[in-house]
């Protein structure tokens, strides 16, 4: 099989010479080898004759007789030792009209040869898996085309040029895909397997015919490739400031991905396939991404990543990079060159080369002379890569740490910034906060009220406000001081004279509303007291006189004018003493805060008055409003309440007043139904009791008279204690 | 890819430095804005699958450096791309200027029939504006070109771009006037069985030798 010959056209002085290059003489008898070499071949063949798969012993020096167009035969491992000897063919060679510097490169070739097949095993290897799942029908079909794909290339590869022969390659890839689609072989494959087919072919080719169609001698891809790599050279000085890329350079993290890139980029030329040239690119690109992301701090862009592209190209200086990349160029699959991830990175990177090779001081943005100066190397700019490669690892450290040092710095100073707000802050909040507490006590201070000054009721001018109304004689029944006295009673269970106060500004409106046409009611405004006026003439409880101590201003109010207003008024409402007809229309507006009932119109009447200013804000809490039937609101009655009659009027006076006092009893003792107010009640009638004495009754221009209703009414709480018990 | 989609289309992404190109893509692709996202591992290279006109559209786009610097050198760009989005800054008005000079790049390295979209980005800073709404759909008429304003940052009108442009190729695709078999369209198919429609749609296929 490997014996035949082909017919030699020509023969020169290389011919005669053994073609493995051994010096010797070689003889057509024993396939152009010499004798040693020719007895070594036979031995080989053997060799591979027995052994199925194992190629990594098989020595290439074989000789040059086979041909190219040996039969094809079924088993692919048949077919791949026909390629080894295909390659090796020699013949080819000499006929070619190349430059001889690609002879004297044979032995290399050869030897190179070697390591095509272990490659080549290996390649099998890692896709035994997809070719197990594909059937043998896909393989041996794949391996079919691989072969003829070979052929057809080997044809042709003296004959045309570099980019016929691309071109070649390229409709080849088309061709098995469409193949694909269409042949009744694949109609189960996958499209991803497909795909991994088409590489595997791609990868397969290319690796065989690696040596005759990279840098290939008919095209002038060395010099090109020593041309930029001097280039490269000469521009060591460019730093990544200088091409606008942001590298960290202090950052070890950063240095590190530096390295990887270039080692990466470096790693392109010593890949076989044209893919996994691209892989090696595409592997650069992803770790430049990474450093700059940790320099930008986010997600990189393109006008941030070709700069950098640039300056690891330019600090890599690879080894046949025009080659490489033409190669990739021409045989690498079209449309894995368009699109996607590697093409776009492929893309970059053809970009940044160009760039290399176009450089001017303008796209540096340096001035003309400087860049002079430095492509001449006269000047050497600070902080370049070889001086950050050449620095000790000491120095590094160091402006490592200045870097850091100044970092901190920053953060000391932004510290201090930060407590010196944090202070400022505090004492601002503490003197808003005294500002604020001043405010509050300013608008509400724990003042006592003002006493209110009582109109005087003698004054001439018709308008002012606070008179009351002119009195209008009513009937009154004469429960209404029953009534008085259990309000009363009610009242003097509060607190302050404030709500006393309050509650009496609240009766006048509640009166007014449910007994419009009283009008003597007012007559009690300005007296803060519970009708305490009346109660001296004919009223007077010791409850009402407790309630009256109860305040200081109460009584002082009492005592200050309101007592003589009221006698005057009340003498001039004589006609109220036969007037006490208690109405029972009269509703009760107060009631005992114990009384758990509640009187929704009271406290509706209560709560919603608007006419009394101070109404809202001084409407006692505890009070709750109660129904008492009996209870008519003391506003409601006041008017009906017994007036003090004048000096003239004492025996009336005293007789409603006892009267009343014996009417009083009568609502005591109704809503004394529950024990605690029982209790309450008499605790509450003992004080006053107590207080009686007590109380400084005699105000100015306390008449006589005055004593003798106290005493009336004193003897009338006597009497009435006595019925209780 | 685990989807599928029926076309592949090769987007550029072009204009001067600092128009917003990359936010621009960043928001199509991730729909957030960058300064806001983490850069983020296992998102396939700079593409999208998105729905036009029935069809499901896988979007290859090309980010490009744009400083004036790498202008020369960054043509091997516009071969094989269906569809470029040549964008300038609307706070910025020499980034409108150089639109012409990107225009004529595109006319002449790219393929004739590629769809080029203008926008004018950063329309969220309306009140730094220097170019009008007015002037540039005006240049825009002139040249034949689309034109819509986005801001990358709120994501106005950034997915319309995209759509526009898209829509506009599979219109020629279906026309005619585009073919994807062509290498250098631009244009992939993405499924053999459209590839396999297609051609049974009776188009002619001068590479093919093994036709069953």
């Amino acid at each position: 099989m490997y014996a035949i010959k082909t017919p030699s056209l020509r023969i020169d002085e290389a011919d005669l010479k053994c073609k493995n290059g051994c010096g010797f003489y070689g003889n057509s008898e024993w396939g152009g080898y010499c004798s040693k070499c020719h007895r070594e071949h036979l031995q080989r063949e053997r060799q591979r004759k027995n052994i199925a798969h194992s190629s990594a012993h098989i020595s290439e020096r074989e000789h040059g007789g086979d041909n190219a167009k040996s039969s094809v035969a079924g088993f692919s491992k048949f077919e791949e030792k026909k390629r080894q000897h295909l390659k090796k063919t020699k013949l080819l060679k000499i006929f070619r009209k190349s430059s001889s510097a690609r002879d004297s490169g044979r032995p290399e070739q050869t030897q190179e040869g070697a390591s095509k097949n272990p490659e080549l095993e290996k390649l099998k290897q890692d896709h035994q898996e997809l070719f197990s799942n594909l059937g043998h029908r896909v393989e041996h079909d794949v391996h079919k085309h691989i072969s003829s794909f070979y052929k057809a290339i080997r044809e042709f590869v003296d004959v045309e040029t570099i980019d016929e022969l691309s071109e070649k390659v390229q409709n080849l890839y088309q061709v098995f895909a469409k193949r694909m689609d269409a042949s009744s072989n694949y109609i189960n494959v996958t499209a991803e397997q497909k795909e991994m087919l088409l590489d595997y072919i791609e990868k397969y080719v290319m690796t065989c015919l690696y040596r005759l169609l990279f840098c290939p001698a008919s095209t002038n891809d060395e010099e090109k490739d020593l041309l930029i790599q001097d280039r490269i050279r000469q521009l060591n000085w460019v730093n990544a400031k200088h091409l606008g890329c942001i590298i960290n350079e202090t950052q070890s993290e950063v240095w590190d991905l530096v390295y990887t890139a270039i080692t990466d980029v470096l790693g392109m030329d010593s890949a076989k396939a044209p893919q996994d040239k691209l892989n090696c690119v595409v592997r650069c690109c992803r770790n430049i991404f990474l450093l700059l992301q940790q320099s930008v701090g986010g997600p990189a862009s393109a006008d941030e990543f070709l700069p950098a592209l640039i300056f690891i190209v330019l600090k890599a200086n690879p080894a046949r990079l025009k080659s490489n990349i033409n190669y990739i160029t021409r045989f690498c699959n079209a449309s894995r060159l368009m699109s996607g991830e590697g093409g776009y990175y492929f893309t970059n990177l053809c970009c940044a080369v160009s760039f290399l090779e176009n450089l001017t001081a303008e796209s540096l943005n340096i001035p003309a002379d400087e860049f002079q100066q430095y492509m001449s190397g006269k000047v050497v700019p600070p902080n370049t890569w070889e001086s950050a490669l050449m620095m000790c690892e000491g120095m590094h450290l160091m402006y490592e740490h200045l870097a850091i040092l100044d970092d901190l710095r920053k953060r000391h100073v932004c510290l201090i910034q930060g407590t010196a707000a944090l202070k400022d802050d505090i004492s601002k909040f503490k003197n808003d906060i005294a500002t604020k507490v001043e405010a509050v006590l300013s608008r509400t201070p724990l003042t006592i009220r003002p006493k209110r000054t009582p109109t005087d009721l003698d004054s001439e001018d018709p308008t002012c406000e606070s008179l009351p109304p002119p009195i209008v004689p009513q009937i009154i029944a004469p429960q209404v001081g029953s009534d008085a006295i259990s309000q009363k009673i009610l009242v003097s269970e509060t607190e302050s004279s404030q709500e006393i106060t309050s509650r009496q500004d609240l009766f006048l409106p509640s009166s007014t509303s449910s007994i419009p046409q009283s009008s003597s009611q007012d007559y009690l405004s300005p007296s803060p007291v519970f009708g305490l006026s009346n109660s001296f003439d004919e009223l007077a409880t010791p409850d009402e006189i407790y309630a009256a101590q109860e305040s200081l201003s109460f009584v002082q109010g009492l005592t200050a004018v309101n007592y003589d207003i009221d006698l005057s008024d009340l003498s001039a409402d004589n006609s109220y003493a036969e007037d006490l007809a208690i109405t029972d229309s009269i509703k009760p507006d107060v009631s005992l805060p114990l009384e758990p009932k509640m009187n929704e119109d009271v406290s509706s009447s209560l709560l919603d008055t608007n006419e009394s200013p101070t109404a809202g804000g001084l409407l006692p809490s505890p009070i709750k409003p109660v129904l008492s039937e009996e209870y008519k609101g003391f506003s409601a009655q006041g008017w009906q309440i017994p007036s003090i009659p004048c000096n003239t009027g004492d025996s009336l006076p005293t007789i409603s007043s006892q009267s009343v006092v014996a009417h009083s009893s009568e609502p005591i003792s109704l809503p004394l139904t529950n024990s605690e107010r029982k209790d309450y009640k008499v605790a509450s009638e003992i004080n006053d009791a107590n207080s009686v004495s007590g109380l400084p009754v005699e105000g100015s221009g306390s008449s006589s008279q005055m004593e003798d209703t106290l005493v009336k009414a004193l003897s009338g709480v006597m009497s009435t204690f006595d019925r209780l018990f | 890819m685990s989807e599928s989609y029926d076309f592949l289309f090769k987007f550029l992404v072009i204009g001067s430095a600092g128009s917003g190109k990359s936010c621009l893509l960043h928001q199509f692709i991730e729909s957030k804005f960058k300064d806001e996202s983490s850069h983020t591992i296992g998102v396939e290279f700079g593409s999208k699958i998105v729905n036009v006109g029935g069809k499901s559209v896988k979007l290859q786009i090309w980010d490009t450096a744009g400083q004036e610097r790498f202008r020369s050198v960054t043509r091997s760009y516009y071969r094989g791309a269906a569809g470029a989005l040549l964008v300038y800054d609307i706070t910025n008005r020499e980034s409108f200027n150089a639109l012409a000079n990107w225009l004529s790049d595109a006319r002449t390295l790219a393929s004739p029939n590629i769809v080029i979209l203008l926008v004018g980005n950063k329309r969220d800073l309306e009140d730094d504006r220097e170019v009008t709404f007015l002037e540039a759909s005006r240049f825009a008429q002139e040249n034949e070109l689309m034109f819509l304003e986005t801001s990358a940052k709120t994501g106005e009108n950034v997915e319309e771009a995209f759509l526009k442009c898209s829509k506009t190729i599979l219109a020629k695709i279906e026309t005619g006037e585009l073919d994807p078999e062509r290498i250098g369209s631009g244009i992939q198919y993405g499924d053999s069985a459209t590839r396999r429609l297609h051609r049974e749609g009776g188009r002619r296929q001068p590479d093919c030798i093994c036709r069953m």
